[in-house]
């Protein structure tokens, strides 16, 4: 048990922050005054007079869109990290600990590349075929 | 040859049974008449064989046992063959079965002409006889026992056989269930006899008992006393007697049959088949002997009172079969079978009588409602007198012969009650026996008087149509009534075979059967011997007087010494013998030289003269009470407060029924209650309990089963929680 | 780590993970044929698919792992042992016997064929890879490659409602899942500073962490913790089985029953790692062993009670798998008192491995053949017996074998693990889990009783049986019986 002495003063917040919320609240509703009127009883939006539902249908395109986007998105981002390092000029491949040389690692690279680049691209064409672009 | 002869006795009925069972439909009327013939040849080879036993014939050595028909039971140690067993015992039993069943049989085609259930009645009644002979006839105590269910199958189907009437089926019932109880007796002893012996053969368990079963030891105590309660409930003796007179709802031939003549007896023929184990067992044998005198006397005061003539014949019924296990129980066995044999002859006789008078005037049963019908149905009045006469022990007739030598063999034999206070030794049995006796003479003639003489009570429609039975009904009425006359001269005493210049003629029946009880007899000698030594040496210690009162009969032997000199000659000897072999001492053997000699023509010829006296003021008392002479005489003494409450005692047969109602009934439904109780609430509730703990368990995990994805992951999260806690706090 | 041991990809990590290989590059070719020959119909997908599949089975047969303790590949992110080579195998035969007998329901339910087929061996792919991960992330890919596979097969039959709303269940609670998984990964990565699982070890049988909680300690126990309720979520272990009964029940019938067999047998062979990392841990606080031992008799009880009243055949079906789960975690414990049982344990896991993924797959593949009828109440299955012996039969024997009765794999897998317990000296829990199995008898027989010996409804038919349908389950059969006579083809 000893090895939870440290997390005390965690657990003292922790109450302390549940127990500031909850005595706030309560004394807010008990002692505050509850005068009702119309303009109360609107929804906040940023100090704007709200306009429309609360609850609006967006459109499942966007989702779709959504969705490609991140494919090609995480493409991107890995591609840059890759691209950083393609060339393996952080390697020191004359130490000896390498088991390759420069030029094996980059055919590595490429290879590896061109097999996620491949598999992304049958992806896209999934997605074209399935008229994942087409928005109407 | 013999043994071709001894397979079809059982083999008949068994016949007439098949033909019966399968074709009755077709055979109606004829199948009483094929299951008679059937009975006939069966009684006819019978007679023969018992007859030439009887005369000692060269061509017939006993006992017959053909091979083993087939082996029935095989398993490890234990093998049952299904064989055959046919010595002097059995002959004497097939021989009543068979005769007396075939006259019942004939009777039955008269008694029973018109009745729609015809052919089933010839059906049941043969299988009864081949079930019957089964039992006599097997030569091992398994084979003996389906012999000892079938009868009691039969004598449920027979009982109940008037199935729409109120009460029948009931009866059988209670037949079934109370025979059951003696039938757990029997199988425990079964079990238990296989268990010390080894066997299950009958002559085997005979010939290794002596070596096995210590004299008086507790094994062969409680091996007897569970026959004897199997042969309590077959034999209807206390306590479980009162089967048989709820019997009665059965067809009257039937009751002749089953209920007096030959079932009934079975217990007799067990005790006597296995007498060896009996002898060997002398608590037992006490035991039997008190319960014997006891239901003699029980059912002989119920016999007084009742008002139903068949009841009156099923409790005289008990009575005498109290005599007959009395007489077991003191150690004349074979006075015990000869008593079955005139028994079956004039109780048939009154049986099948009272069926004639039933059957005559049109149902009725009630003594009350009878009288005077001596005029209407000659041969009935005097057939049922004769066996009256014969019940009562009027001299000479077969009941005088063998019920008075069963008192006089307990006279001498049965063990006494010793009042201390009075220095004094009562032979209580025997002072049960001749008030019994004295009872029979009454109880017989009060029916005879009741039913032929007097007013007529007949309803006014009956009264002008009674009618005389047929001539089926006439001829074994007749038969029976002429055996039960002469039969009794199988076995005149000593006495009074000396007496009348028989010389030793004596006894034969006693003689012929000793064969069979000899092994028994030698061991209760033996151990008489020894007893009376012991006896004798404690009296003369202390100079007591008591034991020259105990052994009264010794003064006797000693004033009239050498009358029965060979007869007890071959027992003495086997005696000496079987004494030898139990390390006695030698002088006791000696002893019972003349302790032997118990025999006392005077005391025999004493006895006789009282038992006759008594039957004649039985049958006078009788007389006086129900002959009409002098009106109101017996409900007089009935209504007298002093007699009253005695006579419902008597009514209500002892409150037996009603006690076995209350304690038995009652306690087994007090027991079902607790079982329903325990049951209900403890087995279903545990049981209820799992199922419905489990199915709470299920219900609980199908309401976490909300659907809900948030709950879900709640509870999901509750749980990694308490792991997450487990893990790092434990 | 020396810098010595990077190495490129080489020929022997390809063979080890050539199985793998052909999935992903059949799985893109059905894709395509799917997506470009419309008109030719699409009856050769399921062919392909087995094509596929089969071309694995045999590549993983012939080139696999070959008997020796175990392999590395990968730098240490994959490992091939025993367990991982028949886990292989026996996914790789499930998703076979699943894509046998799915054709007709796919017709049937309107089911768009190419995807599916496609996504069963992209979930096929992922189990395989789950199976034999050796490193933290290549675990959690593959589990969420699997996850997103079966999400999406859950609610492939669009415009099912049922399906639909067990597909959003399923992902929204895997999700949560997995966050507890990844976070308790994180927790073993911050105490350790490693993520494969060699590495793990060798700090963890240091003893550098200090033991009693102190410092890093926690947070590895912590981790593990997390880790456990993340693995019980795809091992439907109580309480976090709670998703299963409904998932099951909207999900199209053969994708429950990969859900139910190949995901949870991949799952088992990933946990099992990690269970090997626990007890490499010298100084496991004793709280591991009590809690997983709450999680095994809760998922006993919940499975049990749960499928005592299920009138739904397929959540029957998923309850009796969470109490299998619960039955697949009785060696682990046995291993935590007496560590010396380990090599036992691992037998009598991989052979339940088998003997769990054949018997449940067995019943899946009929409800599947069945159709809409196998799928809902058990009610439908009155009289089957009269209407179609062989589906009835092939019940039957499937529900036996989950019984446990003898001559069956199930009785001889059930067998091994409660020995296993027992070997440790854990009666209580051996036969608890006895009794819980011979109740369990009452749920399964019922439906035994249902087929053989009610009558039909009267409007019902004989079910004729396809051919791929009749192959399969005779091969399930015929599965059943032989390895529980002849153990030693397994292990």
């Amino acid at each position: 048990m000893e090895h939870l002495i440290p997390y005390i003063a965690i657990g003292m917040i922790l109450v302390f922050a549940a127990g500031f919320a909850v005595v706030n609240s309560l004394l807010g509703t008990l002692i505050g005054p509850t005068k009702d009127n119309p303009a109360k009883r609107l929804a906040y939006e940023s100090g704007m007079v709200p306009t429309g539902e609360a609850n609006v249908r967006i459109p499942i395109k966007f989702y779709m869109v959504g969705l490609l986007f991140l494919i090609f998105d995480i493409e991107t981002i890995f591609l840059l990290a890759w691209a950083v390092v393609f060339k393996g000029n952080q390697i020191d491949f004359a130490s000896g600990n390498v088991g390759f040389t420069q030029t094996q690692f980059q055919h590595y690279g490429f290879f590896a590349m061109a097999v996620f680049i491949g598999v992304l691209m049958l992806a896209e064409i999934y997605a074209w075929k399935k008229g994942g672009f087409e928005w109407s | 040859m013999s043994e071709i002869f001894i397979l079809c006795i059982p083999l008949m009925p068994l016949l007439a049974f098949v033909v019966n069972g399968l074709f009755g439909r077709w055979t109606r009327e004829v199948g009483g008449w094929i299951a008679f013939g059937a009975m006939l040849i069966s009684a006819v080879i019978s007679l023969i064989l018992f007859v030439s036993a009887l005369l000692g014939s060269a061509d017939l050595v006993l006992p017959v046992t053909p091979p083993p028909l087939w082996d029935w039971i095989s398993v490890g140690d234990l093998s049952i063959s299904v064989g055959l067993h046919f010595d002097q015992l059995t002959a004497v039993m097939c021989f009543v079965i068979t005769f007396v069943g075939s006259l019942v049989f004939l009777y039955s085609i008269g008694y029973m002409h018109g009745d729609p259930g015809f052919a089933r009645f010839f059906t049941y009644l043969s299988l009864f006889a081949f079930a019957m002979l089964i039992l006599v006839l097997a030569d091992s105590l398994p084979l003996l026992f389906v012999g000892w269910e079938g009868v009691g199958l039969c004598s449920y189907l027979l009982i109940g056989y008037y199935m729409d009437a109120p009460g029948a089926a009931d009866a059988g019932k209670k037949a079934f269930i109370v025979n059951r109880v003696g039938d757990f007796g029997f199988l425990l002893a079964m079990f238990l006899i296989y268990k010390y012996t080894g066997t299950l053969q009958i002559s085997e368990i005979s010939s290794t008992a002596i070596e096995t079963f210590q004299y008086g030891g507790a094994a062969i105590t409680v091996i007897t006393l569970l026959m004897f309660l199997g042969c309590t409930g077959k034999s209807a003796q206390i306590p479980l007697f009162i089967w048989l007179p709820d019997a009665m709802a059965g067809p009257t031939p039937v009751s002749a049959l089953i209920h007096a003549a030959t079932m009934v007896t079975a217990g007799i023929y067990l005790v006597v088949r296995t007498s060896l184990l009996f002898a060997l067992a002398p608590a037992t044998m006490t035991t039997m002997a008190v319960i014997g005198a006891l239901t003699a006397f029980v059912a002989g005061t119920i016999a007084l009172t009742q008002r139903d003539i068949k009841k009156v014949l099923a409790y005289s019924t008990v009575s005498q079969l109290g005599y007959m296990f009395l007489a077991c129980g003191v150690g004349a066995f074979s006075m015990g079978i000869f008593h079955v044999m005139t028994h079956a002859f004039f109780k048939g006789c009154l049986f099948l009588g009272a069926g004639a008078v039933i059957h005559s005037i049109g149902g009725v049963q009630d003594l009350f409602q009878m009288g005077g019908l001596r005029k209407h149905i000659k041969t009935t009045w005097l057939t049922f007198g004769i066996a009256c006469l014969a019940i009562a022990g009027f001299p000479l007739t077969a009941g005088f012969f063998s019920k008075d030598e069963i008192l006089f063999k307990t006279f001498v034999d049965a063990p006494v009650l010793r009042i201390g206070a009075f220095d004094l030794n009562v032979n209580i049995l025997y002072i049960i026996g001749v008030i019994t006796a004295f009872m029979t003479a009454i109880y017989s003639f009060r029916a005879f008087f009741l039913c032929f003489h007097g007013e007529s009570r007949l309803p006014s429609d009956v009264r002008s149509h009674v009618h005389p039975p047929g001539a089926t009904m006439k001829i074994p009425l007749v038969v029976l009534a002429i055996g039960s006359l002469f039969i009794g001269f199988l076995n005149v005493p000593h006495g009074i075979a000396q007496t009348f210049g028989m010389g030793d003629s004596g006894a034969v029946f006693e003689r012929y059967l000793g064969v069979v009880t000899e092994p028994a007899a030698a061991v209760i000698a033996s151990h008489r011997t020894e007893h009376e030594a012991e006896v004798e040496v404690a009296s003369a210690d202390s100079g007591h007087a008591a034991a020259h009162d105990e052994h009264v009969f010794e003064e006797h032997a000693a004033e009239a010494p050498q009358e029965s000199h060979q007869e007890t000659g071959d027992v003495a000897a086997l005696a000496t013998a079987a004494a030898a072999e139990h390390g006695a001492e030698n002088g006791s053997a000696e002893e019972h030289g003349s302790a032997g000699e118990h025999h006392s023509v005077a005391l025999e010829l004493g006895l006789a003269g009282f038992s006759i006296v008594l039957a004649l003021v039985g049958i006078a008392t009788a007389a006086f009470l129900f002959l009409g002479r002098w009106p109101d005489a017996s409900s007089r003494l009935g209504d007298s407060p002093w007699v009253s409450p005695l006579r419902q005692f008597s009514e209500r047969a002892w409150w037996w029924d009603d006690a076995y109602n209350t304690v038995f009934a009652g306690g087994t439904w007090m027991v079902g209650v607790v079982a329903v109780w325990f049951d209900r609430y403890l087995i279903d509730g545990v049981l209820h309990g799992v199922a419905r703990t489990a199915r709470g368990g299920a219900a609980i995990i199908r309401s976490l089963q909300m659907g809900q994805v948030q709950a879900y992951a709640m509870i999901m999260l509750i749980g990694a929680n308490i792991l997450l806690l487990v893990i790092l706090i434990w | 780590m020396e810098p010595n041991s990077i190495t490129l990809i080489n020929s022997h990590d390809l063979a080890l993970v050539a199985p793998a290989i052909v999935l992903g590059v059949s799985a893109l070719i059905v894709l395509l044929v799917d997506l470009f020959s419309m008109k030719l119909g699409r009856s050769v997908l399921p062919l392909l698919t087995l094509g596929g599949l089969g071309l694995a089975l045999i590549v993983h047969v012939t080139t696999g792992y070959r008997g020796a303790e175990f392999e590395i590949a990968f730098d240490g992110c994959l490992r091939f042992d025993r367990m991982t080579y028949i886990a292989q195998i026996v996914i790789l035969s499930l998703t076979l016997f699943l894509t046998l007998v799915s054709p007709l329901y796919l017709i049937r339910r309107r089911i768009p064929r190419g995807e599916y087929y496609v996504l069963i061996m992209f979930a096929a792919l992922a189990m395989m890879v789950l199976s034999a991960s050796n490193e933290l992330l290549t675990l959690f890919i593959n589990l969420e490659l699997l996850s997103f596979c079966l999400y999406i097969l859950t609610g492939i039959e669009q415009g099912n409602l049922r399906s639909t709303e067990a597909a959003f269940k399923y992902f929204t609670i895997g999700s949560y899942a997995a966050a507890f998984l990844l976070f308790g990964m994180t927790m073993v990565y911050g105490a350790t500073g490693a993520t494969h699982f060699d590495e793990i070890r060798v700090i963890l049988a240091s003893g550098s962490l200090g033991g009693a909680l102190g410092g890093n300690s926690l947070f590895l126990a912590g981790g593990f913790a997390l880790m456990l309720v993340g693995f019980g979520f795809k091992l439907t272990l109580a309480p976090f089985h709670m998703y299963a009964p409904d998932v099951y029940a909207g999900a199209p019938t053969p994708v429950a029953g990969l859900i139910a067999t190949g995901s949870k047998v991949a799952a088992v062979t990933a946990f099992f790692a990690i269970f090997e990392l626990m007890i490499a841990w010298g100084d496991l606080p004793a709280g591991v062993y009590y809690a997983l031992y709450g999680v095994v008799v809760l998922s006993i009880i919940f499975g049990n009670l749960g499928a005592l009243v299920q009138p739904n055949i397929k959540r029957l079906l998923a309850y009796s798998g969470v109490s299998h789960s619960g039955y697949f975690m009785i060696p682990l414990l046995a291993v935590m008192t007496s560590p010396e049982l380990m090599d036992k344990a691992e037998l009598a896991v991989t052979y339940y491995l088998l003997a769990y993924g054949v018997m449940t797959v067995l019943a899946f593949g009929v409800a599947t053949t069945l159709g809409p009828e196998g799928e809902r109440d058990i009610d439908r299955y009155a009289g089957l017996a009269r209407r179609s012996p062989v589906l009835a039969a092939a019940m039957a024997l499937a529900l036996l074998s989950m019984t446990g009765v003898p001559i069956t794999v199930g009785f001889v897998g059930k067998f091994r693990l409660f020995a296993v317990a027992v070997d440790a000296g854990l009666y209580p829990l051996a036969i608890f889990a006895l009794l819980a199995s011979v109740a369990s008898a009452y749920y399964y027989l019922r439906v035994v009783v249902k087929m053989y010996m009610e009558e039909p409804p009267a409007e019902a038919e004989p079910i004729p049986l396809e051919g791929s349908n009749a192959l399969a389950l005779l091969a399930g059969v015929v599965c059943i019986f032989l390895f529980a006579v002849l153990p030693a083809l397994v292990v």
